[in-house]
This record gives structure tokens, C-alpha cells and sequence, in this order.
């Protein structure tokens, strides 16, 4: 995603959408994750090799890929509700921020389940969890500015782990395809074989 | 992609090159994302209805009641006025949602229709491109 700094330095979020990526032909790993081979021929690919190895070799790189599938399509979960999570942050903050003057009473959480009630009363900053038992005062340009970079960055990874899905799906459909490539030239092979015994044996 | 035999007379030999892969993991890929789409806009049409109900039941309340917002984890205690703007918002940014999904449901769909034509061409009956 790109980053883009307005005059004031303020960061601004960029909303295209990160699946966007997948209508590429020519889809890269955003990570160097290595590319199935293209067989372009199959008879040249299995010349002095055994069928049952060629076999045994796909299926090692499907289950590979198979699993890095499930490993990103989970990350891309995480991410995706980390993200929501900090818009959701930065609209309290903007909601807050709006009522500089005024006093409000919200219900908070006191317990899991147990809420209980504050008022308050013309707020001039916010705190902000930044993890690690920390929590920390903020001016609410500063919260904005903060939770933005942090979703900023969220949404980054969550491009780059889109496009990573995306082209591990890729490798996965052409080891597939190899697959077929090879059983099929494979029947055709014996089945020319069986014809050749046939006329032999007349 | 499902297999299933073929008659013999069905079967062509148009061997499979480079362009054709591409073409094909495409399609997969786009597929994939097709059916994620297809599952989160249903997610948000059941927010959206819940979120029309709260409308319509803020929309008998008396004019004077306080309402409790939920927001993150917390309730904002706000009046019915602002509960209107605030539930008016969060419709309409559902509705832009579901839009951009059918935007790019259309996209996915005529690039398929581009793919089918090419690869159905190339391959008769030997390739299955299943929805």
C-alpha cells in the first residue's frame, strides 16, 4: 500500500483494495516463495526418469504448497480483523475527539461481562494500549496519527500476504495440472504399448 | 477442477504451454476469490438487515430516550438524534460495502467469460472450468 504524507505530515490511508492484485496474469510472490517448474513437454520432462518418482516428486511439492495455502489463509484472517480492529479505534478517537466541549457518559467494560459507568467530562486526551502491559496518554491528533501507522502497516502485510495466497493458489493449480500432463501421457504411453503387443502377438 | 473420462473420440492432443498455465491459475485464482466474495457478502446482508431493525425500532422510541451505542467494547450513552445519524452512517457504509463486492463480482465474471472462450477453444472438451 502506498504511503502518501500530506503537506501537514499527516498519514493518510490508502482505501484501494488489496485484492485488486489478483486479476494479474503475471502474478509474483511478494515473499520469494519458489515456482512450481512448467513442464513443457512431458515426454522431454520424463525421459530417463522412473513414473512412480515424477509421481511421488509432485505430490512432495502439492502437499508443500498446500500447506503454506493454509498457513497464509490463516494469516490473512488475523489481519484482516487486526485491521478492523484499529479502524474501529480510530472512529471512538474521531468520535471522542468530536466532543471536546461536551460530557458523555459511556458503559465500560469492568470485567468480562460486569460494565459499569463513567461520565465524562470534556476530554483533552486519549490513552492508547499499545500492548506489553503499556498504556499511553495521546492528544487526539497524536491517537489519530498513531492508530493510522499502525493500520497502515497491518494493511501492508495484509497486501502482501493477498498476493503470497494468490500465487501459492497458482503453484498449487499447476502442479495439478502437471499432474494430469504426466498420468495422462502416461495411459497413452501404455496404451500404445498394448496395441504394438497386439499386433506383435497376430 | 473435477476429472472424469472421456469418450476417446473427445480427446485431443493440444498439448499444454506457458501462456495456457497462466491463463488457468487465473482462472483458479479468481474463482477462489469469488467464492470468499460471494461468502462475506452474505455476512454483511445479515449485519445490514440487523442494523435496518435497530432503525426501525429507534424510529418508534420516544423522542427523549437515551440509547446505549455499542462501540469497540464500550457503550456510549447518546440521544436519539445522534443514534439516527450514527446507525445512518454505519448503513450506508454497509450498502458502499456491498456494492464494491458486486463491482468486483462483475469484474471476476467477465474475465471469466474472457477465459472460457479462450481455454473451451483450446482444449474442446478436455478441460472442465467449474464455478
Amino acid at each position: 500500500m502506498s504511503t502518501t504524507t500530506t503537506s501537514t505530515g499527516a498519514t493518510v490511508i490508502d482505501n484501494s483494495n488489496p485484492y485488486d492484485i489478483l486479476f494479474e496474469t503475471n502474478l509474483k510472490s511478494a515473499s520469494n516463495i519458489p515456482m512450481v517448474p512448467f513442464i513443457s513437454n512431458v515426454e522431454d520432462f520424463l525421459k530417463d526418469k522412473e513414473i512412480e518418482s515424477v509421481f511421488k516428486q509432485l505430490q512432495d511439492a502439492y502437499s508443500k504448497y498446500k500447506y503454506f495455502e493454509s498457513k497464509l489463509s490463516n494469516n490473512i484472517t488475523i489481519l484482516t480483523s487486526r485491521s478492523k480492529q484499529l479502524q474501529e479505534s480510530l472512529d471512538i478517537v474521531e468520535h471522542v475527539s468530536n466532543k471536546k466541549q461536551d460530557s458523555f457518559a459511556v458503559q465500560y467494560e469492568l470485567s468480562e461481562g460486569v460494565y459499569s459507568s463513567a461520565t465524562v467530562n470534556e476530554p483533552k486526551s486519549i490513552y492508547l494500549w499499545l500492548g506489553a502491559n503499556v498504556m499511553l496518554e495521546y492528544s487526539f491528533e497524536e491517537a489519530k496519527e498513531v492508530l493510522k501507522k499502525n493500520k497502515q502497516s497491518v494493511d501492508k502485510q495484509l497486501k502482501e500476504t493477498i498476493q503470497d495466497l494468490g500465487y501459492v493458489k497458482d503453484q498449487i493449480t499447476t502442479t495439478d495440472v502437471n499432474v494430469s500432463r504426466v498420468y495422462n501421457y502416461d495411459i497413452l504411453q501404455k496404451r500404445k504399448q498394448k496395441v504394438g503387443q497386439e499386433e506383435e502377438d497376430k | 477442477m473435477a476429472s472424469q473420462m472421456l469418450d476417446k473420440k473427445d480427446e485431443i492432443e493440444t498439448e499444454v504451454n506457458a501462456e495456457d498455465q497462466k491463463m488457468i491459475n487465473l482462472f483458479g485464482r479468481l474463482n477462489n476469490r469469488k467464492h470468499e466474495l460471494i461468502k462475506e457478502k452474505k455476512f454483511i446482508e445479515e449485519d445490514l438487515e440487523k442494523a435496518r431493525d435497530s432503525q426501525d425500532d429507534l424510529f418508534l422510541a420516544d423522542d427523549d430516550a437515551k440509547f446505549n451505542y455499542s462501540m469497540g467494547e464500550a457503550f456510549l450513552e447518546i440521544d436519539k438524534a445522534e443514534s439516527e445519524s450514527m446507525i445512518e452512517k454505519y448503513i450506508s457504509q454497509m450498502e458502499e460495502s456491498i456494492a464494491k463486492i458486486d463491482q468486483e463480482l462483475e469484474k471476476i465474471n467477465d474475465k471469466h467469460k474472457d477465459l472460457k472462450v479462450i481455454l473451451y477453444g483450446r482444449f474442446k472438451n478436455s478441460i472442465n472450468l467449474e464455478e
